[in-house]
């Protein structure tokens, strides 16, 4: 997964934390394994390249390249197991990024502040630079928030229903 | 200048970018865990009917069984008599009436009949119970003559397609042939177990299957899955259907299929290089000795056919009926896994895991190329692993929940390449988004999960009531996650699960009352005590079945007497200390009229559970030819 990618980085900047365990209450740490086990897929205790391949697909990522996989992977100690994966994911598996947030993001691209978006120009904004998305990254994304007839993506709307529509899961 | 705004709209692109994929990380977790739910709940209820723990084949031992009621039924069922149904007269004395509008079948079958059959269904019609009786007559005297495992050829049937579990979803079946073709000469069909059970539609697609396979026993085939079974039929809905549909013939209907079950193949081989089983293999899987194992002696799932093999010692030429049983089960339920080497599938309850060294092995030792197998329910209606070597397919799609999964079937001709076709069966014309999807399997899945806590309500009770010694009604989540572990016996994320199923207190401890609050009975009857109503919950379906099994003149009602006596049989099969007189207040109260006859389907109205958030089955529950009575 991406994240993963932004938080290996973040956690070799400031060293290993050989005790991650005292880091979590006992509870936190159960609900992260049990998160851990989900993406096991094979159920081995290690997450995999192949755990990660699958979690990529099934994300839209198809035909990661070998080497992106292995990047990610030597960035982490050992193979991942839980302890790593505690380390890399623990703190970022809950919260989110408040709604303000991620309306601020988008409107630094609608400086007019439409409320809208051109399908083209969001493509362009999320595949060409920073982590960017697959083509089938964001077919998947059109499809979930179709643009309308004239090729304009409402961003606010799709901000609001993934904001509100989590919340509303969670409950 | 240029350079910040550069620079800022990177940092704002990559927290989109990273947003919105922990958004799909998220959903895809959600989506996983509700698989998780289904399967789980659907193989504990597996569980309970292998009695046949295997271990890594050295040793055998029995495990003990929790749900007897399908001994109770089958004893119920079993004094109908099996040497009346080899003898031809018994669906001739059957008279049709002139009422009858359904498909009247002649035998041997010709496309004609199959092409009335297939339009009946069509049109929700019934084919009468004489047709389905000398259907599976017809059907038992062909497959006698087959051996264990068919050898098929490409030379012959040139394209050969292969679907998967059918379950009961005729839809699926009918949307196979019209994207395919019907069998014939030119479309010849292997269908890999598992074609009832669980759909409303059992019935109609067995009967078309085995039409088929009578028109054109060269181009049909079939294999047996572990749903082929009496004891699975019983706890999955096949044998509750058969006793709607056929008030008066429904138990020599269940005979009859109970012998056509064990009579079918259990292997399908096609030029030599292909392997066709509905579960899978194992370490021990040998297929020579499996072609000569007397396969209808042999059933993966009843104890007494076990001791009383043992007993005549007569399974095959092989002394030991053990074997015989052992390598018909793995066939049946074993799944395949990542990691190398054989172990015993605990999940099921039988079979075994098997991992890609077993299957490179067995492909080798007997010059294979490729295995296919089902059993499994795949998203996309199919799935490889084993570096290629294994397929599974499955081709009933919506298997959880509408939108759940696609079905498939594969295609193979002469180059043995196989090629796949994916399909779903929708009664939506407008298409669901993934989210959409994943919200409504959840939301089936969370509701199923509920049921199970509520049935089980006086066992958890009693656990969290053990932890919680200050009587402050609430215990630790880890407390809460560990009686559920232990009293439901389904390895889920709780922790993960637990905003869904329960609330917590301000201090974050669970208030475990609040796991039972959504559910309320149908009609809740104020004297039955609390262990007897869960009991009821949960053998509703088996409880349904023996109702009907009694009520032989089928009026939907049973004396008060015949109750009571059935009760005594329950409590005693079940282990629940029911008195006599609880048994006789239940029945006086449930005697709604009082005219001293019960009918059971208000009796069983009780225990439907009813989601209090769900205000359709609300309005549905109001009032009750009770009130009307009382």
């Amino acid at each position: 997964m991406h994240f993963l990618n932004h938080l290996t980085k973040k956690r070799t900047a400031e060293g290993a934390n050989s005790n991650v365990f005292s880091m979590f209450e006992q509870a936190q740490i159960q609900e992260f394994k049990e998160a851990f086990t989900i993406m096991d897929q094979n159920r081995d205790g290690f997450i995999d390249k192949n755990d990660l391949r699958d979690t990529f697909a099934a994300l839209g990522r198809l035909n990661v390249k070998q080497e992106e996989i292995d990047d990610m992977l030597k960035e982490a100690p050992g193979p991942v197991n839980f302890t790593v994966f505690l380390t890399m994911f623990g703190e970022k598996l809950k919260g989110a990024d408040p709604e303000e947030t991620i309306l601020n993001a988008f409107k630094v691209f609608d400086p007019e502040g439409k409320g809208v978006l051109r399908k083209d120009y969001v493509t362009q904004m999320l595949t060409t630079q920073a982590d960017r998305f697959s083509p089938e990254e964001m077919e998947q994304m059109f499809a979930a928030f179709p643009p309308d007839v004239a090729g304009n993506l409402d961003y606010k709307n799709l901000v609001h229903i993934i904001t509100h529509g989590e919340e509303k899961d969670q409950e | 200048a240029a350079c910040s705004g550069a620079s800022k709209a990177l940092k704002s692109a990559v927290l989109i970018q990273r947003w919105y994929r922990r958004y799909m990380a998220r959903l895809e977790m959600r989506r996983r865990y509700t698989w998780n739910i289904f399967q789980s709940i659907e193989y504990a209820g597996e569980q309970d009917q292998l009695q046949v723990t295997l271990s890594t084949g050295i040793s055998i031992s029995i495990k003990s069984q929790n749900n007897v009621l399908p001994d109770l039924i089958s004893q119920l069922l079993d004094p109908v008599v099996d040497p009346w149904l080899d003898r031809e007269t018994c669906y001739n004395l059957i008279q049709i009436p002139e009422s009858y509008a359904g498909p009247r079948l002649s035998f041997p079958l010709s496309v004609s009949d199959t092409n009335a059959l297939l339009n009946a269904f069509k049109e929700q019609q019934t084919l009468h119970a004489r047709y389905v009786l000398q259907l599976l007559y017809e059907t038992k005297k062909l497959l006698k003559q087959m051996p264990n495992v068919i050898h098929l050829s490409t030379s012959y049937a040139k394209e050969i397609t292969i679907c998967g579990d059918l379950h009961g979803r005729l839809d699926d079946l009918l949307l196979i042939f019209y994207k395919n073709g019907l069998p014939s000469a030119e479309t010849s069909y292997v269908f890999n177990g598992d074609f009832v059970d669980r759909g409303k539609k059992s019935i109609e697609v067995v009967v078309l299957l085995f039409a088929y396979l009578l028109l054109y026993p060269d181009y049909m085939h079939l294999n047996r899955g572990n749903h082929e079974d009496h004891i699975m039929n019983l706890r999955y809905g096949f044998t509750k259907e058969v006793m709607q549909k056929y008030k008066t013939h429904g138990r020599e209907i269940l005979q009859l299929f109970q012998d056509v079950f064990s009579l079918l193949p259990v292997a399908t081989v096609i030029d030599g290089k292909i392997l066709i089983v509905h579960g899978g293999i194992s370490d021990q899987t040998d297929l020579d000795f499996l072609s000569t194992i007397e396969r209808h002696k042999v059933s993966g799932n009843r104890q007494p056919t076990l001791a009383s093999s043992w007993k005549k010692g007569d399974a095959g030429p092989h002394l030991n009926p053990l074997s015989s049983l052992l390598q018909i089960v793995d066939i049946l339920w074993s799944d395949p896994k990542t990691q190398e080497g054989c172990s015993p599938n605990t999940f099921r309850g039988g079979g075994c895991y098997f991992g890609p060294d077993v299957t490179q092995r067995l492909l080798l030792q007997h010059g294979l190329q490729l295995l296919i197998r089902s059993h499994e329910c795949k998203q996309e209606g199919y799935e490889l692993c084993h570096g290629g070597q294994v397929i599974t397919i499955f081709s009933a799609s919506n298997y959880y929940e509408e939108g759940s999964n696609r079905g498939a079937y594969i295609k193979v001709g002469r180059e043995l390449v196989p090629r796949f076709y994916q399909y779903q069966v929708s009664r939506t014309t407008r298409k669901l988004t993934l989210t959409q999807r994943v919200r409504a399997a959840e939301g089936s899945a969370l509701r199923a999960l509920k049921e199970k806590l509520f049935t089980h309500r006086s066992e958890l009770m009693s656990g969290f009531e053990q932890y919680d010694h200050n009587n402050t009604g609430s215990v630790s989540v880890s407390e809460w996650a560990l009686v559920l572990e232990t009293v439901l016996r389904l390895d889920l994320p709780w922790r993960t699960l637990r905003p869904h199923l329960a609330r917590l207190a301000p201090d974050g401890s669970v208030e475990y009352h609040s796991c039972f609050e959504d559910m309320v009975p149908g009609n809740p009857l104020t004297q039955v005590t609390p262990n007897l109503a869960e009991t009821l919950f949960r053998y509703r379906t088996d409880i349904e079945i023996i109702f009907n099994i009694i009520d032989k003149d089928h009026s939907g009602l049973i004396s008060i007497e015949e109750f009571r006596h059935t009760w005594r049989l329950f409590s005693a099969h079940l282990g629940v200390d029911i008195d006599d007189r609880a048994i006789d207040d239940l029945a006086r109260s449930i005697d709604f009229n009082k005219d001293g006859s019960i009918d059971f389907t208000e009796f069983l109205e009780a225990f439907r559970v009813v989601h209090k958030l769900d205000s359709k089955d609300q309005h549905l529950n109001g009032k009750t030819d009770r009130e009307k009575y009382s």
